[in-house]
């Protein structure tokens, strides 16, 4: 009798662990890389340089997967290497592009992925503190409104 | 005489075949204003110095980590593909954000690309006339929700001048390298 109970119990866990997931995020990063951006010796004075919005900027180009059956979304970046990191995305008008910055974060859908490219949307990185050369590795902080921060890092590459 | 004809049908055909035509945008032939504006290296540049080469501009502004970088290194792989020919070839790279690049600002900039591409900057007034000669589009556009200030919108192409100083093809940023050295090389064996 006893065990009849336990298998039962058993049985009523694990089918509510099963119906659970289905309203999770699953976030995963793929294809992470930047473009190689030389800074001057002078410009060590970020602060100054981010005050007269001169600085070098940078960029990551990413896909965000998410294996979940939620949606999430990207709501911000956080990194050392600059002094302000914004979503943008070019707008192509024919011949014409346009940057502007991204409102209310990035959408991911569930079971689905968004790629970040050039000529779309990007995260920007503006004023950085050192060069990025071909090789480096770039720490970076997501913000998701689900999933929470998940770090990874961006390999500087030519392409 | 029945052969002679099979033969000189085939000699028109392949004649015809082999007819190479540009792969960018075929202008109407326009003589570009001469102007002299300074470089990342402190010298000026002056467009009829350049006679006999072949001048590729792009107009953008170093603060784009988008588009422009990605023009750059294009033009950086177009230089490599042209081998010697990059002797008789001028990369030149306008600034449209005076306000922001100083020679100083492109020439770290364009380090990362290659040596051999010159960033000109100069006073507001005297690059004007120089967009509106090419018919380049610039607006500059000030943004409340970010931490740029201001950004500016402008015409991505890149725009091809002969060796007679005579803007002749438009070329879309995103082209092919082997498009863009192909039809570099095509101006080349013009002898005018
Ligand atoms: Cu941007």
């Amino acid at each position: 009798m006893p065990k009849i109970f336990c298998f039962g119990l058993l049985l009523i866990i694990l089918s509510a662990g099963c119906q659970r997931p289905s309203d999770k995020a699953e976030i995963s990063i793929a294809e992470i890389w930047s473009r190689p951006v030389m800074v001057a010796g002078a410009m060590t004075d970020s602060a100054a340089a981010h005050r007269h919005h001169a600085g070098a900027n940078g960029v990551v180009y990413l896909t965000i997967q998410n294996s979940g059956s939620a949606a999430d979304r990207l709501l911000r970046v956080r990194t050392e290497i600059c002094e302000t990191v914004e979503l943008h995305e070019t707008i192509m008008d024919g011949d014409r592009m346009m940057m502007q910055p991204v409102e209310n974060g990035i959408a991911i859908p569930a079971q689905g992925s968004t790629k970040l490219e050039p000529r779309g949307r990007h995260i920007m990185l503006m004023g950085l503190r050192r060069s990025l050369a071909v090789g480096d590795s770039i720490e970076l902080h997501l913000d998701f409104e689900k999933s929470g921060t998940k770090t990874a890092f961006s390999t500087v590459r030519q392409p | 005489m029945r052969t002679t004809l099979i033969f000189s049908i085939a000699l028109a055909v392949w004649a015809c075949r082999t007819t190479d035509t540009f792969r960018g945008t075929e202008m109407p032939e326009r003589p570009i204003a001469d102007f002299k504006l300074p470089d990342q290296n402190g010298r000026l540049f002056k467009l009829s110095d350049h006679r006999g080469k072949v001048v590729l501009f792009f107009f953008g502004y170093t603060f784009c980590p988008d588009v422009c970088p990605l023009t750059l290194s294009t033009w950086k792989r177009v230089h490599d593909a042209l081998g010697a020919d990059t002797a008789k070839v001028k990369f030149v790279y306008v600034t449209v954000d005076p306000q922001r690049d100083t020679p100083e600002k492109l020439k770290t900039h364009l380090a990362v690309f290659s040596s051999d591409i010159l960033g000109l900057t100069g006073s507001p007034a005297a690059l004007k006339e120089v967009y509106a000669d090419f018919g380049v589009y610039i607006e500059k556009v000030n943004i409340a929700a970010s931490a740029a200030g201001y950004l500016m919108n402008h015409t991505t192409r890149m725009f091809v001048v002969d060796q007679t100083g005579v803007l002749r093809l438009l070329i879309g940023h995103d082209a092919p390298v082997e498009d863009v050295a192909h039809d570099i090389r095509l101006l080349l064996k013009e002898k005018k």
